[in-house]
């Protein structure tokens, strides 16, 4: 034996040692590494717990393919046989020189076996315990035969025993290896009956363990299968999504972020099946298992499937979410768009709300939300040129139409090329590239008021059974909130309408005098009623000006300012006094049921020998200023309410007029402009007419001063009736 | 607002301002009082009202009548108080320049 070749030997034996191999694979590599430099034939058995096994056979020569299997089926050596069992059963090596064919026959356990033995040719053998850790666990046994003319001597038994301490060593690690992989089979068995995912992974990021659950989160049967694929084939089969909507990169895993050395928080993320467009949620969670000196050995992932419980999550969250909306607008634009906003991304990538037309004629457009801006523009853009008729077949007007939720998972190019109007519009969808669709109709009390369409696209998720449902829910909310809108558009420009025919619609033309009014509503116009001013004709050159106030607003207060206005105008106009249209006012008012309170200032514009006078009236209501030459001042003299008390007298206070004069009747509500420095008050409203050069000027600079002092929206109504008084050889008059 | 009850009175005292916005709560506080009572209207907390204000005076006013109530109302200065000249309504209220007893108003009152 060459024992230079035998030191090479021994340290590849210690290189198997070192390997992770199983028992049989150890074995099988020591018989290579042994025949046929050392041996012709080589042969391992191990004492397994059930008896003795033989690992591994190797033969060599050009019999060697035919001799391996019988030799691998010889019987097992019995206790007494003179190779084999003698090892065992002494523990020591055992040297068999010059076989003769008595020995022979006392190593056959039958004749089948003898003419086996016999066919061999053998000639030496040396027979070696295998010794690990102070126990036997098997015996090395390597022959020579008459092929080679090799002969063993008693001098070559010490190395092959230095041998089989390496060989032993070598079985033993990789019968602990598979000691390990018995556990690992225990582990992955624990594992395998989790409901989490886990998943293992190689400091290269490589997946090296998957249980069940983590197959089946990945679509397979079993977990051989998710090892399979490479981690990015893997990877690829999702698209996966931050709870906000942004996409999520790989690179953003727990898992990768561990082992770039991060220690990241626990991860809530949203995946998309890219071929079946599923989606579903995981919590992601990963720890570090170190080696002896600290480096990453493994990391596990775990990924809990929170599918269900963030669904219901997402669905609570949007319909509060969608209440909120609903409760706190009634705007029918900002409703319609608040919609649209809440559906992406938590339902879809892109969102269209869709109302028929005043003539309902077609389907139009009232608000588009996406995901992506760019899009959002692109979406916006159709909108406006491409309308869809409510009589053609199928989409949206087809669900407007039917009353009932239309769903396409799986869009294809033919039919975006069915619903395209033209070649740009088809152009413009297939940039917007639709997955999937649920059109909605927007059903209020039996009728069908609009259309959600819910479209998906980047996110290539597919819409199931759950979203429909999530999705009708709220579209019948937003079907109530947008006929609530609706609404209260509807009674807006019912109130408006009414305000306006509370006014007079021009001012007539007053003889000798130049008119301009100003009327601010408050805020909200949906709430008529308040404030009104009126010019009446008493007589051809008598005219009675009216500035009045009804406290309160709302229905009631519009059905009392009309009620105001007209007993005014016409007991005026047949009494032609304003006193006596103000008593009776007043008595109407006090035999009301519920208390009406109303104020007002009348000016009685009169000509007079040598010029001109006004009676005013103060009923309750802030003193007229009178600008004269530059100068402002209240005049008049304040008198009782109406509305109050029934005896009460209302006095005239006369005032000559002269020309350029500027009488101002104004409500309160100019005065309790609220601004940031409190209330508009009087001296401010002096401060802004003093200077004013005519009618028209005057009611300018109060608005303007109004404009620019108030803060927040006008809480009340604001009327300004003012009249210049012309020279009288300027004739000329009108109404601004 | 405070509502107290100080020898054998019911006192409320608006403060801040009184308009079409905040009616409706002294409105409620009023109503809620039973006939027969006395009821004291302390305006001295108010920096501003509007003629909301003062048609919810008048409207008690006209319900005290009805129910029995004792309704009078605290004096106060400036603009309010001007408010009630202005109107006329004024004279026909009935007015305390303080709080019968002196102690201070609804200290132990629910708000």
């Amino acid at each position: 034996m060459n024992y230079n070749d035998g030191f090479t030997l021994l340290a590849a034996v210690a290189g198997v040692a070192d390997g992770q191999l199983t028992l049989e694979e150890t074995a099988a590599r020591v018989c290579d590494l042994v025949v046929p430099k050392f041996a012709d034939v080589c042969t391992i058995d191990v004492v397994a717990p059930d008896g003795l096994r033989r690992l591994a056979v190797r033969a060599s020569g050009p019999e060697s393919a035919r001799l391996e299997p019988l030799i691998h089926g010889r019987p097992l050596p019995t206790a007494d046989e003179p190779g084999v069992g003698a090892a065992l059963r002494s523990g020591a090596s055992q040297l068999l020189e010059s076989v003769t064919d008595e020995v022979l026959q006392a190593i056959a356990a039958d004749q089948e076996d003898l003419a086996l033995l016999r066919s061999l040719g053998l000639r030496d053998a040396i027979v070696v315990p295998l010794n690990a850790r102070g126990r036997c666990i098997g015996a090395l046994s390597l022959l020579v035969t008459e092929h080679s003319g090799r002969a063993y001597v008693r001098e070559d038994v010490p190395f092959v025993e230095v041998l089989s301490g390496r060989v032993a060593l070598a079985l033993d690690n990789a019968g602990l290896f598979s000691e390990l992989q018995t556990m690992e089979a225990r582990l992955s068995a624990a594992l395998g009956s989790l409901a989490e995912a886990v998943t293992i992974q190689n400091p290269q990021g490589e997946l090296i363990y998957a249980n069940q659950a983590a197959a089946e989160m990945m679509g397979f049967d079993e977990p051989s299968q998710v090892l399979a694929p490479s981690a990015a084939e893997l990877v690829g089969r999702y698209d996966f999504y931050h709870e906000d909507g942004s996409p999520l990169d790989p690179s953003e895993f727990p898992g990768r972020r561990v082992l770039a050395g991060e220690e990241p928080e626990p991860l809530v993320m949203r995946l998309v099946d890219r071929d079946t467009g599923e989606q579903g949620w995981r919590l992601a969670k990963a720890s570090v298992v170190r080696d002896d000196d600290g480096r990453p050995a493994i990391v596990v992932n775990v990924l809990a499937d929170i599918t269900m419980a963030k669904r219901a999550e997402v669905s609570q969250r949007l319909l509060a979410e969608a209440g909120e909306v609903f409760n706190s607008t009634l705007e029918l634009p900002e409703t319609l768009q608040r919609v649209a906003d809440l559906c992406v991304p938590a339902l879809a990538d892109w969102c269209t709300v869709r109302l028929p037309d005043d003539e309902g004629r077609h389907l139009v457009s009232v608000a588009v939300a996406h995901t992506d801006p760019e899009k959002l523009a692109l979406a916006r853009s159709t909108r406006e040129r491409y309308t869809a008729s409510l009589d053609e077949p199928g989409g949206a007007a087809q669900a407007f139409r039917d009353g009932q939720p239309h769903v396409i998972n799986g869009i294809t190019d033919e039919m975006l090329a069915g619903a395209a109007q033209d070649d740009a519009h088809l152009e413009v969808m297939r940039r917007l590239a639709p997955q999937a669709v649920m059109i909605l109709p927007l059903i209020c009390g039996g009728t069908t008021v609009g259309v959600l369409t819910l479209v998906s696209a980047e996110s290539r998720r597919r819409f199931d059974n759950e979203d429909i449902e999530l999705a009708s829910e709220l579209a019948r909310r937003a079907a109530t909130a947008v006929e609530n809108a609706r609404l209260y558009t509807e009674r807006s420009r019912i109130a408006r309408t009414l305000q306006e025919a509370l006014l007079p619609e021009d001012l007539p033309e007053l003889q000798g005098y130049r008119t301009a009014s100003l009327y601010r509503p408050a805020g909200d116009q949906d709430r008529v009623g308040g404030d009104f001013y009126d010019a009446v004709a008493l007589d051809p050159d008598t005219w009675l000006l009216v500035v009045g106030d009804v406290t309160g607003r709302g229905a009631a207060a519009a059905a009392l300012t009309a009620m105001m206005r007209h007993t005014l105008r016409a007991v005026a106009t047949f009494s032609g006094s304003a006193i006596q249209a103000l008593d009776k006012l007043n008595r109407d008012l006090c035999a009301r049921e519920r208390t009406a309170l109303c104020t007002a200032v009348c000016a009685v514009l009169r000509d007079v020998q040598g010029g001109a006078q006004a009676e005013i009236i103060c009923a309750g209501h802030p003193l007229p200023l009178l600008v004269r030459d530059g100068h402002c001042g209240h005049v008049g003299r304040y008198g009782p309410m109406l509305g109050a008390y029934d005896d009460e007298e209302f006095v005239a206070l006369t005032l000559p007029l002269q020309p350029g004069d500027l009488l101002v009747l104004y409500s309160d509500g100019v005065l309790d402009t609220v601004g940031r420095d409190g209330r508009f008050g009087p001296q401010r409203l002096q401060a802004a007419v003093a200077g004013a050069r005519g009618a028209a000027d005057a009611v300018a600079r109060i608005d303007g001063a109004l404009s620019s002092f108030q803060v927040g929206a006008q809480r009340d109504d604001t009327a300004v009736l003012v009249a210049e008084r012309l020279a009288s050889g300027d004739h000329r008059s009108g109404a601004t | 607002m405070r509502v107290g009850q100080v020898a054998g009175a019911v006192v409320i005292s608006p403060a801040g301002e009184l308009d079409l916005a905040t009616a409706d709560e002294l409105r409620e506080q009023l109503v809620r009082q039973p006939g027969g009572c006395r009821l004291l209207l302390d305006l001295r907390g108010l920096t501003f009202m509007d003629s909301s204000g003062l048609a919810l005076v008048a409207e008690q006013q006209r319900r005290a009548e009805r129910d029995g109530i004792d309704f009078r109302l605290v004096r106060t200065s400036g603009p309010v108080q001007e408010l009630f000249e202005i109107t006329g309504l004024a004279k026909h209220l009935r007015w305390e320049d303080d709080i019968p007893g002196g102690s201070r108003v609804g200290e132990a009152g629910p708000r």
